[in-house]
């Protein structure tokens, strides 16, 4: 008979003990629930770790998404040009030499002098510039016959690249008790992460007013502040901006301080707020300051939870978007989600009784 | 400090011995012997604006978050800025604080013409160990043409490296590394916007009217061609830095030199660029610079502080 050595032992009493072989019958119901941790026996979902995470798993799940589609590209590009080396019965090497090196010609001193006319360039400023020149008319000439011999290839093949990308998900980001402009039950939210020190936030408020004006009763608008540690005059706008709020007059303290673009001096917050009838005595008192800088502190965070990395940063029903894009870009977002509240609606309807 | 003065404390030993390593096996094929090479608590970086930490995690310089002299203190910590482990975190990880140095000569939008002046910048520190990483500027230009001929971008390329030869101490090292594929970052831009994070083209947009530094690459007029040109130079200027540092490696035998193409190759990530600009390195892509070339690099035994 074997012996069974004492760690083995060691290692069936305290496989027992700890209960490790047995499976718990709230496993196999966790299993069905795509649980994917525990703590003190409650379950940790799938579902709330991927909304938590939403924007974090959305990016690198493109990074994947986009680095198949390149990948499957650049292969087929190569097996295009193998295949038609292999129909003409010559390498790839010899491919490229006949259709690119020999058909893509230096150009001729005239080509030259009118790229030069053409481009206002400083003759005679740097000796070696005729030369630079004439190598990236060369060179340019040589990559664009292959990127057509490519194209020509392309065409006359069937490639597809059948995945879909990701969908962009929706952050559950919180509106908090900040300043609301609109009607409460609007059925679209737009939150604007931003920083009134800074120009882009400047730009994205006045789109977002665009996006207020032209869909009426449609849109609730919340501002949250984010700012860097350098910002100190995001940061003192910021406190104004609460001190105007406790006061029922923010949008109009924003309004304000967003037509100056940025271009704005911390002595002239004071002056803002007296303008719209907040007392600046009510800005430099420490006691309510504290609360405020509570309060922003609070945003930065939530603004973190939701993936913000920068401003200005806009959520429109949790769809994150940055200021950047235009105003037509925002407009069609708004008008998807308006068409789909449309269909939810009408769904509803039908399933009425 | 060299090799020698380490023999004094225990981890000392370890270093020593792992160092030896190393060393020997260089030894073994070397034409001829080097001077032992010296701990780099001296740190001297050369380079452009992706050294000097721009609009990393805020508009403008953010120092601390240079893959190579970048730092983590209490404000930091507070404002939960990335800790980008940065080359020179990790010497005073390796061999403490005591005598360390840490000069940045990397300036913001510095080309290969400023490499002279930075390399005689970082002779006048008594620099141990120096890093070099330059060019970006060089291949990012208003125009196409602007672009500087091999020529003339590898005379001043050796113009900094002799200033180095002649004048840092015996034993120290350079680290070149090569320039960032830029047309990578022009993928990872469209990324950017095709994710809704930045409409980085807008930020492009004004390379039309040079207020943006790298027109070559990122101007909306650009064709592919245009693209693919200028990367054609960026691979060109690679192969000049590789070249003329094997070139110092091998004939001179006071200092010990070393070229790394990591991150021309490296698969950076749409997260691994700014979304301020579109252009600079983010916090996460500082810290993969940092981590990446210091494996790469002339200390990679060393992982203490990684």
């Amino acid at each position: 008979m074997m012996r069974l050595s004492p760690s083995i032992f060691l290692i069936i009493s305290l496989s027992a003990t700890l209960g490790l072989p047995s499976v718990r019958p709230e496993s196999r119901a966790w299993a069905q629930q795509d649980v994917i941790a525990s703590l003190n026996g409650e379950p940790i979902t799938r579902g709330e770790i991927e909304s938590r995470a939403a924007t974090k798993l959305y990016r690198l799940k493109w990074e994947i998404y986009d680095t198949l589609k390149t990948e499957a590209e650049a292969l087929a590009n190569e097996r295009l040009l193998e295949s038609e080396a292999k129909r003409r019965e010559i390498s790839v090497e010899e491919l490229l030499q006949t259709e690119v090196r020999k058909k893509a010609q230096a150009p001729a001193d005239e080509e030259v002098d009118s790229y030069i006319r053409e481009n206002h360039i400083a003759a005679g400023t740097d000796g070696d510039m005729r030369s630079r020149i004439v190598m990236y008319l060369t060179e340019r000439a040589s990559i664009q016959r292959k990127l057509d011999l490519l194209e020509e290839l392309l065409k006359k093949s069937d490639f597809q690249f059948l995945l879909e990308p990701p969908q962009r998900p929706r952050a559950n980001v919180s509106v908090d008790d900040d300043p609301v402009r609109g009607s409460p039950d609007a059925s679209i939210t737009i939150i604007h992460f931003a920083s009134f020190s800074c120009e882009h936030c400047a730009e994205s408020a006045q789109k977002i007013q665009k996006l207020f004006d032209e869909f009426p009763g449609a849109i609730r608008w919340v501002h949250r502040d984010f700012l860097n540690m350098f910002d100190e005059r995001g940061l003192a706008a910021a406190e104004a901006a609460e001190a105007a709020y406790a006061h029922g007059k923010f949008w109009e303290f924003h309004d304000r301080i967003y037509s100056l673009s940025g271009d704005f001096k911390q002595e002239d917050l004071g002056g803002a707020l007296k303008d719209i009838g907040v007392a600046q005595s009510e800005y430099g008192s420490s006691g309510k300051s504290a609360n405020y800088i509570l309060e922003i502190k609070h945003d930065i965070e939530d603004g973190v939870a939701a993936g913000v990395t920068g401003v200005p940063t806009i959520f429109i029903n949790g769809r994150q978007v940055s200021g950047t894009f235009s105003y037509e870009k925002l407009k069609e977002m708004v008008e998807e989600e308006l068409r789909a509240e449309s269909q939810a609606a009408g769904k509803r309807e039908a399933t009425l009784p | 400090m060299t090799l020698c003065d380490m023999r004094k404390t225990s981890r000392g030993i370890f270093v020593l011995s792992a160092l030896t390593v190393v060393m020997v096996l260089a030894l073994a094929t070397a034409a001829y012997a080097k001077d032992p090479q010296l701990v780099p608590k001296r740190l001297s970086s050369t380079g452009d604006s992706i050294s000097a930490g721009i609009d990393v995690e805020y508009y403008g310089q953010n120092a601390n978050a240079s893959w190579v002299n970048g730092y983590y203190g209490f404000w930091e910590w507070l404002f939960g800025y990335t800790n980008v482990k940065s080359h020179n975190q990790r010497i005073t990880a390796n061999w403490g604080s005591s005598g360390r140095k840490n000069y940045m000569d990397a300036v913001s939008g510095a080309d290969s013409f400023d490499l002279p002046g930075q390399t005689a910048q970082a002779v006048s520190q008594t620099a141990q160990y120096v890093t070099v990483f330059m060019g970006h500027n060089d291949v990012c230009q208003n125009h196409a043409w602007e672009i500087p001929s091999d020529a003339t971008f590898e005379a001043n390329f050796r113009a900094g490296m002799q200033n180095l030869k002649n004048g840092l101490p015996n034993g120290a090292t350079v680290y070149v590394l090569a320039i960032v594929d830029i047309r990578h970052l022009y993928d990872i831009g469209q990324n950017k916007k095709a994710l809704g994070i930045v409409d980085c083209e807008v930020l492009w947009a004004t390379s039309l009217i040079g207020l943006f530094p790298c027109g070559t690459m990122l101007n909306p007029l650009n064709t592919e061609a245009d693209r693919e040109y200028t990367r054609s130079r960026n691979i060109a200027f690679n192969s000049i830095l590789e070249r003329v540092t094997n070139e110092y490696q091998a004939n001179d035998s006071h200092h010990h030199y070393y070229f790394t193409n990591l991150p021309f190759v490296y698969p950076f990530v749409e997260g691994d660029i700014s979304s301020l600009d579109c252009f600079h390195p983010s916090g996460q892509g500082q810290k993969t610079l940092s981590r990446e070339s210091w494996n790469a690099g002339p200390f990679k035994a060393y992982q203490g502080g990684s």
